[in-house]
């Protein structure tokens, strides 16, 4: 009798292991035991890696209910080859599956979306005053974190204007308190970047992953000290922000598990469940990459400090010698707005820029695009359409409507050739007088109205 | 106290220790609290303010088609005052809505026309959905044919008069040049036309955008995805915008008038995933149209077929469409009455300021009544 842990990861791939076991031993054979248990902990971990990976980046999943047991013969008679949605017992717990990967979804879609998609909000505060209606309150909404780079920014001031209060201020003090960093924590804002602290979840994340694929790295052939010395100097990599390196190494080591060289790896995944595996390896490669990019994106943003500063700082200094210094915060404002325009001009229009822009947008397409394939495969089995069938009926449907639209207007073009044809002499004579400039005859010109002000075309 | 140790200033250790003038502290806090009573004022403002305040689509007008089952509407302004007989199409950009031309009583670049006499009817393009992925830029010049063909067989008129605002204007263009023998007199405003530009911003990020993998992805590009590109081009000015905010938050009016142009902007519809493809890879990054060789449903796209008189209004200050995009198609269209029009303005303002009401409105209004005499 299979046990159950109410994970349905850890449960289906302890199912896997059962009928691997069983394949082992209808030939004849029998697992070492030290191989089982090896076998049994890279499962785990696997699936371990699964739930961590989920929870770590927002998402709620806490295993599923249990499910209940089935019998080894049961299993062994059903799945062989695996089929764990056919022994769900009830659509509730496949729902939370997909529900729990689009949890992950939906947190890389506010990493996305926050790099410049979420571009302003007005305080929760301020949007919970207005009741009166949806578009208020999504307008509204839209000005918050607005709002707070607003305040941030008089923040920034204080001190420089308590200077000014008690002593006037320096050059000097202009330059240390007009600083890279609290500017950079109004530009977080106004990005919407995400915290420290989730930046270092991700951190935590992709190195709690590299810890698991250097268990089943174990099994797959490759060295557990290296993995663990790559899951290191990875980490290392990151946090010294050179994140590209912190990436290849990351999907170097998702990577070592498809391509295992161990053949009893090959024996634990085969078949559907094997492809799941990969769409799931695919996945979390996608995000390492989106997510490894993201913080270069910000790393170049929060580069501008400098140069925003400099741009402020040179032009305050400048405006001082001839009398002009801001005086009030209106002013300083606009000062501010024209040093930031002008820095994020000058990296804007870098090429390292535009190109990391363009991998960012196309690895956020990755991201998408392995989610919507690792969902559909767990869907694929319930009686419901997945969506690239709907895909197909789209294109399908937009096809024939295509036809059946150009065949309508050339079936219209064809009568109103005949009705002019079988016009009488004058009403040819009249057509003749029509002819444009360029001596194109004109068409559909016609006195019948469309007997109702609602008309549909046909197309 | 500032001012004063300016002029004393004082040097030392080496670095020159110069008091500058700086925030006026008194004036700081008097900034402070002012913005914080005009807050606290505003939120009451904004408690005060429903959806009916905020009302877009202020003239009114009526369903006349439905197009592709009714997900794109072509809609009628019935106006007395009708002196022109040729009717005017307005056709606004794919991604976004067309009510910015009526969007309030006193801007409203409809009603100022309808005013001049005219005939107007304008394309609402719905939001298309992940079913509508595979419509390609073809569809939508066919969508628009089917408009005009309506519209030429219920007035009675060969050709009628077509103004296209934005990505609208690229369209309307297209398809003059594929229906010369439709198109009375050809408008565009802020329209991209010329793409290889290698000092302009969306031509540096475009060389590096691959439609493929995000067309096929996504499936219909959200209107939030596109809304976040325009808006990245100049991040500082979403602040900028809100400074100005909170200086009119206590007065309804102004906040009325902020929040409907707010709605507009991020009511977005999105770009079905072939179309983007295809504008991105043949218009945007191949400068086919501009250069001639863009070909649509097996048919060239010849600009040599714009003979007809054209008005072409750019905006200096555009930072989407900047002049060196739109004002090119002067030179490549052989048409004999031609005029290219600069706007002291931006890129929406060109149809919703002040200026746009009073001027400009008027103006495209008599150039179309100067040519369009029956």
């Amino acid at each position: 009798m299979a046990s159950f842990t109410g994970n349905i990861l850890t449960d289906l791939l302890n199912m896997q292991l059962e009928v691997v076991k069983k394949a082992a031993d209808a030939a004849g054979e029998v697992l070492p035991a030290n191989l089982t248990n090896s076998i049994t902990t890279m499962l785990g971990d696997l699936a371990g890696t699964v739930v961590t990976t989920l929870s770590n980046t927002g998402s709620s999943f806490t295993g599923f209910a249990n499910v209940g047991s089935i019998s080894d013969d049961a299993q062994s008679s059903k799945n062989f080859p695996f089929n764990f949605l056919a022994n769900m017992q009830g659509l509730g717990n496949v729902t939370q599956m997909v529900g729990n990967v689009a949890s992950l979804y939906d947190t890389w879609k506010k990493l996305y979306s926050s790099w410049m998609g979420a571009m302003g909000r007005v305080p929760a505060a301020m949007a919970d005053m207005v009741s009166n209606g949806s578009v208020v309150v999504g307008a509204v909404n839209n000005l918050t974190t607005m709002a707070q780079t607003y305040f941030k920014l008089s923040e920034m001031l204080a001190p420089l204007v308590k200077m000014t209060e008690n002593t006037g201020i320096t050059a000097e003090m202009l330059q240390k308190y007009l600083n890279v960093e609290e500017y950079n924590k109004i530009i977080a804002q106004a990005f919407n970047f995400p915290t420290e602290e989730t930046m270092k979840q991700f951190t935590d994340q992709v190195n709690m992953l590299a810890s698991y694929l250097g268990n089943v790295g174990q099994i797959a052939g490759t060295n557990v000290g290296e993995l663990t010395q790559m899951s290191a100097k990875a980490l290392t990599a990151f946090t010294q922000g050179n994140v590209d390196e912190a990436a290849k190494i990351y999907v170097d080591m998702i990577d070592s598990i498809q391509k295992p060289v161990n053949p009893i790896t090959n024996m634990i995944f085969f078949g559907r469940d094997r492809v799941a595996i990969e769409l799931l390896q695919e996945m979390l490669k996608a995000y390492v990459l989106f997510a490894a990019q993201y913080s270069k994106m910000q790393q170049m943003i929060f580069g501008v400090g400098k140069d925003a500063i400099a741009n402020m700082t040179g032009y305050i200094l400048l405006q001082a010698k001839e009398g002009k210094a801001p005086r009030t915060f209106d002013e300083f404002f606009q000062i501010f707005i024209g040093a930031s325009e002008k820095a994020f001009d000058t990296l804007f229009n870098k090429e390292e820029y535009a190109k990391l822009q363009g991998e960012l947008a196309v690895s956020g397409a990755r991201v998408k695009e392995h989610t919507d394939r690792f969902i559909e495969l767990m869907l694929s089995e319930l009686p419901i359409a997945t969506r690239s069938e709907l895909d197909e009926a789209y294109q399908s449907i937009h096809f024939l409507k295509t036809q059946v639209r150009r065949l309508e207007r050339k079936l219209a073009e064809q009568e109103e050739r005949i009705e002019a044809l079988s016009g009488s002499t004058a009403a040819s004579s009249k057509k003749t007088a029509a002819k444009d400039e360029n001596g194109t005859a004109s068409t559909a010109k016609t006195s019948k109205k469309p007997s109702s002000k609602k008309v549909t075309a046909k197309n | 106290m500032a001012e004063a140790a300016t002029q004393n200033g004082v040097a030392g250790s080496g670095v020159e220790k110069r008091y500058i003038p700086f925030l006026d502290p008194a004036q700081f806090m008097k900034d402070m609290t002012e913005m914080s009573n005009k807050i606290v004022r505003g939120l009451q403002v904004l408690k005060e303010i429903s959806d009916d305040d905020i009302a877009v689509g202020v003239t009114p007008r009526e369903k006349v088609l439905d197009v592709d089952g009714g997900k794109i509407k072509l809609y009628h302004y019935p106006n007395p005052n009708v002196t022109c007989k040729v009717p005017l199409l307005l056709n606004f950009a794919v991604v976004n809505k067309e009510y910015i031309l009526d969007l309030q009583e006193d801007k409203s670049f409809v009603r100022k026309m309808m005013e001049a006499g005219l005939d107007i009817y304008t394309i609402d393009w719905g939001y298309p959905t992940r079913a509508d992925r595979y419509r390609e830029v073809g569809d939508y010049v066919d969508y628009l044919d089917t408009c005009v063909d309506y519209i030429r067989k219920v007035s009675g008129q060969d050709k009628i008069n077509l103004l296209g605002i934005c990505q609208g204007g690229t369209a309307a263009l297209i398809y003059s040049a594929l229906f010369p023998e439709k198109i009375r007199n050809l408008i565009t405003v802020v329209m991209p036309f010329e793409f290889h530009l290698p000092q302009n911003l969306f031509f540096k990020w475009g060389k590096y955008l691959d439609p493929d993998p995000i067309a096929d992805a996504m499936g219909t590009i959200s209107g939030e995805a596109m809304n976040a590109g325009f808006l990245m081009v100049k991040p500082m000015q979403r602040l900028q915008k809100f400074h100005a905010f909170i200086n009119m938050m206590d007065n309804k009016q102004k906040v009325a008038n902020f929040l409907r142009m707010e709605r507009w902007l991020f009511d977005s519809p999105g770009q079905p995933g072939e179309a983007y493809r295809e504008y991105t890879k043949r218009v945007f990054q191949g400068n086919e149209l501009s250069e001639n060789k863009l070909t649509i449903n097996g048919r060239h796209v010849n600009l040599n077929n714009i003979t007809m008189p054209v008005l072409s209004i750019y905006a200096a200050h555009d930072h989407l469409v900047p002049p060196e995009c739109a004002k090119p198609v002067y030179d490549k269209i052989p048409s004999k009455d031609k005029h290219i029009v600069e706007f002291p303005g931006g890129h929406v303002g060109v149809f919703m300021s002040g200026t746009s009401q009073k001027y400009v409105a008027p103006a495209v209004s008599n150039w179309i009544l100067e040519r369009s005499q029956v």
